[in-house]
């Protein structure tokens, strides 16, 4: 048994879940950034080797239900703690029980994978709707700050619907940016201290959605928990419509005073999508 | 982009979102399409993209084209009698405007209704127009919702069918004796000729796209409607049977309740210091979802003895209360369609049930990863022959195991409130 360690990126996952069947059994997989030598097992860290990760993808698509390959993704994807051991668990078992694995969410493997899966995949259809682009003339440009990595996987949906413009959208957290440009998307790393500077063409547009916004609420149906179920507070930074200027001191918060208890659970029906 | 930069494009938006409100449909789901060469793209399962601070989803650009209105229904907030502030939108300002949020990601397509201003007919030229602005001119491939106005010319109905995703005409009101109460300009006949045009012109489109693959599509996202809630005296049972009624003969694919908020005051309507009924409204939308996805029919909800839904207890619970011989249910045998009639198991977990239990029989302590909600279920369920219900099988004890707790008052530092 052995730790191996990686270089972070998927290929490199795949690379040791291979070393595992063709040299020697894992203990666990870890990045090596971040290693710290265990008493238990020795340590190698694994050269990332992309024909070998092609060979354990393929195998999943061949050999376990239709969904797996997608969902070992989105979990690598996801900022779960030790998610390398989940996966490693997982496609293990994947291997082991081929076309029966799904209908066992109840196995520790599954539920752990699982939840992680579904967290990026909630976080991923959020971001469909959370994205807001600012025109700066030449291109579109979002700035968005997700919990989980999903950069990657938003690449499809925006490159097609606005094929015929420019964007970035700017993970700020990750220092990362996806860029399409009118032809391919492709990541890049990227940074930038000051925040960009709209015209006054694309302040006046946020202006006019922020008063939509505002405008589109029935007062007397208030109630800013549910808005905050489904809005989550970390995320309004990033939302323009959130974003009113003269709001007074406590900006758009609400105090819990002004909420009507009888609303408490109610009100998820309107929201079918 | 230049209409954009008139003056009075703020106070117009602000007044004919404000005029929109009270639309609930918020859907932009039902069509997956591609760009085809332009802007835009539709998603089936919808998208939404930021909740109001009321809490309900905001999906697509929801204003009237004018808020000018030759109709006088009591409820409406844009009755001809009404002292109002009016605008109307231009065609190419709609247009514009929806590119200009779709562009930032803003909105997932354009709702867009109407107060009848002058006739029928000319108020659904002018949608029409907006729409054709965005199709042909924007080449604009978002979604698309637009309320077919009643009394129009059948052939404009079949025009903005072809545009448009959906297309759904407001009944409002459930009965005909409420309706000639409160809209005395309307007659159900006429609101319901829109809704079975759409319903027979989507079956014979339906059928030629089946031979020509290139047929334009008609209303391909289907049609909805919207009652309101608690204006009229009628009854829950009255709002489900209708709700029924057009699923079955019309294949609506929603109906939508709006809780009544008082506007203005009249004999005929609630006080205007009243409540919006919203709790009523949220049963309502339970058992809405009971006929949709559950298989249950409105007579088994309710009947004429007991036609309104208990507000304390949701209407799954009270039919498993009113039918405890079914129950406790044994997880590992019990068919898909009793396996939906327990209050803790939803559609998902139903079908993860089935799946997993054709590997191996379930255990007890699976059913929580599963997703059933035991809190509720425990007391309608067996797993392995095994009950962990600690109440006995009656309708009193279960209620009151089952019921929230109640509210307990508390007084507040800030309010300066008395003890009367």
């Amino acid at each position: 048994m052995i730790d191996y360690l990686y270089d972070e990126t998927f290929d490199g996952l795949l690379t040791c879940v291979f070393a595992h069947y063709y040299e020697e059994k894992a203990a666990g997989v870890y990045p090596e950034r971040l290693y710290q030598p265990s008493l238990l097992h020795g340590a190698r860290a694994v050269v990332t080797q992309p024909e070998r990760a092609d060979r354990v993808y393929e195998a999943l698509i061949r050999k376990t239900p239709r969904l797996t390959p997608r969902k070992i993704y989105y979990a690598f994807l996801s900022e779960t703690p030790r998610k390398e051991n989940i996966i490693l668990n997982y496609v293990i078992l994947a291997f082991r029980r081929g076309p029966r694995l799904t209908a066992c969410r109840s196995l520790p493997e599954v539920l752990a994978l699982e939840t992680a899966s579904d967290r990026v995949d909630t976080e991923l259809g959020r971001f469909l709707g959370f994205v807001r682009f600012q025109d700066m003339g030449r291109f579109l440009y979002a700035a968005i700050a997700p919990d989980h990595n999903i950069l990657a996987l938003l690449a499809d949906h925006f490159s097609d619907r606005l094929a015929g413009e420019n964007f970035m959208i700017h993970d700020t957290g990750r220092d990362m940016a996806l860029i399409w440009n009118g032809q391919e998307a492709f990541q890049t790393p990227f940074r930038r201290a000051e925040p960009l500077r709209p015209g006054e063409d694309e302040r006046r547009f946020q202006t006019l959605w922020q008063e939509y916004f505002e405008h589109i609420t029935i007062g007397e149906r208030r109630n800013p928990r549910l808005q905050a179920q489904f809005t989550p507070r970390r995320y309004r930074s990033r939302l323009t419509e959130f974003q009113r200027p003269n709001k007074g001191l406590f900006g758009n918060k609400q105090s819990l005073t002004e909420y009507d208890s009888v609303h408490d659970d109610i009100g998820h029906e309107i929201n079918d999508g | 982009m230049n209409v954009l930069h008139s003056p009075d494009l703020m106070e117009k938006l602000q007044i004919l979102a404000g005029a929109a409100k009270y639309d609930v449909s918020c859907a932009s789901s039902g069509v997956t399409r591609r760009n085809g060469g332009g802007l835009g793209n539709a998603k089936g399962y919808g998208v939404c993209h930021t909740w109001a601070a009321d809490g309900r989803c905001v999906a697509l650009l929801k204003v009237l084209f004018t808020n000018k209105c030759v109709n006088d229904c009591v409820y409406c907030a844009c009755r001809a009698g009404s002292d109002t502030p009016r605008a109307s939108f231009t065609p190419r300002e709609i247009a514009d405007l929806t590119i200009e949020f779709y562009r930032r990601n803003y909105i997932e397509g354009l709702f867009l209704s109407s107060a009848i201003e002058k006739s029928p007919d000319h108020t659904m030229e002018n949608i029409i127009e907006a729409v054709r602005l965005l199709r042909r001119e924007h080449k604009f491939f978002g979604y698309i919702h637009i309320k077919a106005i009643p009394g129009a010319d059948p052939a404009l109905i079949t025009r903005v069918g072809l545009l448009a995703d959906r297309v759904s005409v407001n009944l409002e009101l459930p009965s005909i004796r409420s309706l000639s109460l409160l809209a005395p300009q309307k007659q159900m006949p006429a609101l319901l000729a829109p809704v079975r045009q759409i319903y027979e012109e989507s079956a014979v489109n339906r059928d030629e796209r089946r031979r020509f693959r290139s047929a334009p599509k008609f209303v391909p996202a289907g049609q909805s409607t919207q009652f309101i809630v608690g204006a009229t005296p009628d009854s829950d049972l009255t709002l489900l049977k209708a709700s029924e009624t057009l699923y079955g003969r019309f294949a609506l694919k929603r109906v939508y309740f709006s809780a009544y908020v008082p506007l203005h005051d009249n004999p005929l309507l609630p006080a205007l210091s009243s409540m919006p009924p919203l709790k009523r409204e949220h049963r309502l939308y339970q058992a809405d979802w009971l006929l949709r996805f559950y298989g249950f029919k409105a007579g088994e909800l309710l009947d004429d003895a007991q036609p309104n839904l208990d507000t304390e207890l949701d209407p799954k619970i009270i039919w498993a209360l009113r039918h405890l011989s079914f129950f406790p249910l044994e997880i590992n045998r019990a068919p898909m369609e009793m396996l939906l009639r327990v209050p803790g198991i939803g559609v998902v977990s139903a079908q993860r049930i089935i799946r997993q239990r054709r590997v191996c029989a379930l255990k007890y302590d699976d059913l929580g990863k599963i997703g059933v909600v035991l809190k509720r279920a425990k007391y309608f369920i067996t797993c392995r022959g095994v009950y962990r219900g600690d109440a006995p099988l009656n309708p009193e004890t279960l209620r009151g195991r089952l019921a929230p707790p109640p509210v307990v008052w508390q007084p507040s530092l800030f309010d300066g409130a008395s003890y009367e």
